[in-house]
This record gives structure tokens, sequence and C-alpha cells, in this order.
């Protein structure tokens, strides 16, 4: 049995419209449109879409807080919208931009009103504190008041708080969003373990690219209410092309760049954006490339977003 | 078994209880600000019975005890059910969603999670002064002791119930309307001085309003009539004077079904 089966998921929201001084006109909003999708356990999928694709309103009816419009959808066996309890207890969930923990008090008194919020037995909880604390690496932060955390280190407690309950599938929703490339690390390094481990299974929302690289070897992309892809990330690459991007200042504001392997797509005042193939250029060969070729000032690269991929899918 | 979430209240309650004192300061004045300045509702009244003999046939002692009922009633009910007010702001910025991923009810998580015990000022100021009005002999005697208590019991109760339904009732409208917390404060707060005077204190057309639109009258005053041996110029059976407190009943289950509805209205259309 899949962890996950919902068959021709759909979403509809009810939005009003002003029309006239007083007037209200109904519209009807598709947010999610008949999406089917299969997840088995101790799977990671990288679920991605741009901003308004349907992302969000798919994690809410797959975690019991919306309910579908039609459809019918089992999570952990269980149905979301009947058995919302009972899901609560099997699933962990972290929203990046929400906190679940007592803003004022110290880290560990969050954790051990979780625990009596969810009946895990003592043992169970002091067990699993020792296991999360070392694999995030937060033991000096549990005395800590939330609020004088940083943002990477209350991302970090947020993570332990939705697992201290042994859940089995786990829906993390940006959680990379805003952190230090420490903070980064250390969650996506917990995540990959969790799953080696314990076969937790993930389900992962998310903007940044290496997020998925990282963890995810099948990535599911929304967009408009329905799935675009299905597959391996390494599929989605071969077929959408691996882009990257070259930022470049030079020192004359009319210099020319041609160079073999990078094409110009845009430029203004010193500045030149140059677009080339991941799999065919390593970035450093593309800066030596370009340095040959004119007078570079400043460089950076631009990491490819989500929305440069689905936006590929359209165009070719 | 249907769960009421009073193990999750309890729980988060206490970590709210724990947060609230971090702030000692702030706990202290806020808490004594608040039972002196609606203690100067009741010091009004004193100031009232120097310029006349009775309010709507009451007495001093009597129009204050009737107060005072009200004001603790109405003060429990602010303390354990007002934290539902903050409901539009957890619509609004899609924090109810954390209630919703945790295996509890929405509303005791809601209700534990913004309990402030600074809130207490009612409380506190309305008990000492009830204390103070039976240590001084200010009510008649006559009548059965343990009816008139039993009845004070009842009528507490029920009075704080029925405010307390009224908060979550009216704040429901949140669902609907994000923007509706204001007319809810005008119903909740403007009934609770509504309460606070002998009813035939109030004109005509005000008396009937009351009487006929809310229950508010027999929560409070008919109860009180009975407890301070009070004149009866309303004619208010006896019957009426203990099954007053029972309106709380009906606007519970008003609530609580209107809550329902509303939250899964939330469910079903988001924030």
């Amino acid at each position: 049995m899949s962890v996950i089966e919902a068959d021709d998921l759909s979403k509809t929201f009810r939005v009003y419209r002003r029309a006239g001084r007083f007037r209200r006109r109904r519209e009807n909003v598709e947010a999610v449109r008949g999406v089917t999708l299969r997840v088995e356990r101790g799977e990671m999928v990288g679920y991605l879409g741009p901003n308004g694709a349907g992302k969000s309103t798919t994690i809410k009816m797959l975690t019991g807080i919306l309910h579908p419009t039609s459809g019918t959808l089992r999570v952990a066996g269980l149905e979301p919208r009947s058995q919302r309890h009972d899901l609560a207890r099997r699933i962990g969930v972290v929203f990046g931009q929400r906190s679940t923990l007592w803003w004022d008090l110290p880290l560990g008194d969050s954790f051990r009103l979780l625990r009596h919020l969810y009946d895990v037995p003592a043992d169970r909880h002091a067990a699993n504190i020792g296991y999360f604390t070392e694999l995030l690496d937060a033991a000096d932060l549990m005395t800590v008041p939330v609020r004088q955390l940083s943002l990477g280190q209350r991302m970090r407690g947020e993570l332990i708080a939705a697992l201290l309950h042994e859940p089995e599938l786990l829906f993390l929703d940006e959680p990379t969003i805003g952190l230090d490339v420490v903070s980064k690390h250390a969650v996506r390094e917990a995540l990959a373990a969790l799953n080696r481990d314990r076969a937790v299974t993930v389900i992962l929302t998310t903007h940044d690219l290496a997020d998925v690289e990282r963890l995810c070897e099948r990535v599911v992309v929304i967009d408009h209410g329905a799935v675009q892809f299905d597959g391996a990330l390494s599929t989605l690459r071969q077929r959408y092309g691996n882009d990257r991007v070259l930022v470049i200042e030079l020192s004359d504001p009319h210099g020319v760049v041609a160079c073999d392997g990078l094409r110009e797509f845009r430029s203004e005042g010193p500045r030149r954006w140059l677009r080339f193939n991941g799999d065919e250029l390593t970035g450093a060969e593309a800066v030596s490339r370009v340095m040959a070729s004119a007078p570079v000032v400043d460089l950076t690269f631009e990491e490819p977003e989500i929305e440069d991929v689905v936006r590929r899918m359209y165009s070719s | 078994m249907v769960d009421l979430g009073g193990r999750a209240y309890r729980t988060i309650l206490v970590g709210q209880l724990r947060s609230e004192l971090q702030y000692r300061v702030s706990f202290i004045v806020f808490l004594a600000s608040q039972a002196i300045i609606t203690g100067l509702d009741m010091f009004q009244i004193v100031v009232l019975f120097d310029a006349v003999d009775s309010i709507g046939s009451w007495n001093r002692g009597q129009v204050l005890f009737l107060g005072a009922m009200s004001t603790l009633a109405f003060g429990l009910a602010d303390l354990f059910a007002s934290p539902v007010e903050l409901l539009d702001r957890h619509v609004k910025q899609g924090t109810l969603d954390n209630f919703l991923t945790r295996p509890a009810p929405v509303l005791s998580q809601l209700l534990a999670h913004e309990f402030a015990l600074r809130r207490g000022g009612r409380v506190v100021q309305s008990s000492v002064l009830l204390v103070v009005l039976v240590a001084t002999g200010s009510l008649p005697s006559g009548g059965s002791l343990v009816g008139r208590v039993v009845l004070a019991g009842i009528a507490v109760v029920g009075a704080t119930l029925t405010f307390s339904a009224t908060f979550v009732l009216l704040n429901s409208v949140c669902f609907w309307s994000p923007d509706a917390r204001e007319s809810a404060n005008a119903a909740t707060y403007g009934g609770a001085l509504a309460t606070q005077y002998p009813v035939n204190a109030f004109e005509r057309w005000f008396r009937r309003a009351l009487l006929f639109l809310t229950p508010l009258p027999l929560i409070v005053y008919a109860p009180a009539i009975y407890i301070a041996r009070a004149p009866n110029p309303l004619g208010i059976p006896l019957w009426l004077q203990w099954c007053g407190p029972l309106v709380f009943v009906p606007v519970v289950a008003c609530a609580f079904v209107v809550w329902s509805v509303g939250l899964r209205r939330y469910e079903g259309a988001g924030s």
C-alpha cells in the first residue's frame, strides 16, 4: 500500500470580486485540478512549482488542513478529512514561515509540552530528544528561549519538534527558506539521514534547486493546478536542459563578449548575462573562457530557480 | 469517544502561563490596572447611591451584589473564552493551520494558546467585592441560606457559560469575514454592561429589547432577586429565578454548532 494515494484530487476556491460599488461577483478558482499521485514508503519527493501553482493547496489537503472539493485521498491509510486527529499523530509538518514552538520558552520546554500533546512515552521521548538533537546539532540550544534563536537554529528546532512523535511521513514546506549556508547543510544532511536510517517518507516543497539535488530522486512538478512532470530529477534535467547563468561585469560598458559555449541573453550597462550548459562546461571552464575573451571586473553565478525549469518545460 | 481536548488544553495552558510569567512586571501592572479600572464601575454605583436611595427599587447592597455577580461571571468568561477573539489573526495569518495538524480540537488549542492570566482583573475585583458584601451583612437575611448559596453558584456558572458561548459564537464570524471582530466586541462587552444593573432601571423600550432579543436579564438578574432577597417589580416568577441561568444550554449548543460549521468552512476554503 502506498503512503500517499491521491486520485483525481481537485480543489476549487470560491472567490468574490468586486463588481460595482456594492455588488460582488462570485468566481470559482481551480487551485488544484485532477492531481493523481502515488508515494511509496521511504521515498523523498520534491514537490515543485512556481508560486500559485497549487503546491501549498495540495500539501494542505494531504495534511488534513483543507478538504478536497473532489477526488479521493488516503494518507498513511487514513482519510485526512474524517480522521484528522489520527493522521496528525502519524505525520510531521514543518511550514518554513510559521512556528509551532513557544516563543518565550526554552526550546527544551517546547519539546516537553509537545510530548504531552502527542502522548509520547517518557523513555521514547528522551531517546528521541537525544537522537534528533545530535542529528541536528541542537543540544546546546535546549535551554535557549526560542525568541533568542537565529532563524537557522529555530528551523532546526522546528524540525525536531515535528519529529518527536516519530511520524512516518514528513511534510516540509520551504524548510530552507532564508537559512544560512551552515543551517541549510545541517537540515539537508539530517533529512537524508532520517530517510536512510528510519525510512521516513519526505514530501518537500522548495524554491531551492540545491535542496532537491541533494535529497530527492523523484520530483513532481505542478503548475496551473495540474501535474506537469513526475519522474527522476535526472530525466527532468535531460529533457529540459541543465542551463546555468554566469553574470559578468565588464570594465567597458560597450564591450563585446563572444566565446564558445556561452550565449549572451541579457545586457544592462556593463553587465552581461551568459547562459551555458552545465553538462558540457564546468563553472570554472566557463569563467576561464570569458576571462580570456574580455576584460572582466566582477562575476557571479545565478543558480537556476524552479521557475526557470518550469518555464523551460513550456518553451521546449 | 469524543475528544474535547482537555489534555491538550492543560498542556498548552501550562506553556502559555510559563511564557506569560516571563514578563512579570508587565503581568502585574496589567492585572492590577484591569482590576482598578473595572472596579470603577462598582465605585460609580456607590457614588450614585449618594444621590438616590434605590435603583430599580433595589438598595445599595443589592445593586452592588448584582454588579459583582455579573462582573465575576463576565470576568471568568473574559479570562477563559475571550482568547477566541484572536481567531481573526490566526485565520488571516494562516496560523490556524498549526492547530489543524495537531491531534486535538482546534477550539481548545486556540483558547489555551491565547490564554492570558493578566486578564483576570475583573475576577479578582468582583470576588473581593462579593466577600466584602457578605462579610458586612449588606444583603437582607431570610429564605433558605443553602438555597441562596446554591443558586448563586448555579447563576455564576450559568452566566459564565453563556458569556463564554457568546464569545465563541460571535467570533466564529471570523471564519466568514476575518474583519468582523469589532462588531463581536460591541455585543459581548456591551451585553456584559447591561447585566450589571437591575433590568427595570432601564427605559421600557430598552428593557423589552433586552428581554426579547437576548436572554441577558434571565442569567443574572432573575436569580439575583432570590439570592439578594430583592424586590421584584417586574414580577418574575420563582421558577424563572431558578431556571434563568439554564439559558446557557441553548446558547452553548448554538455556539458549538456555529463554530463547527465555521471551522468546516475554513477547511473547505482556506484563509
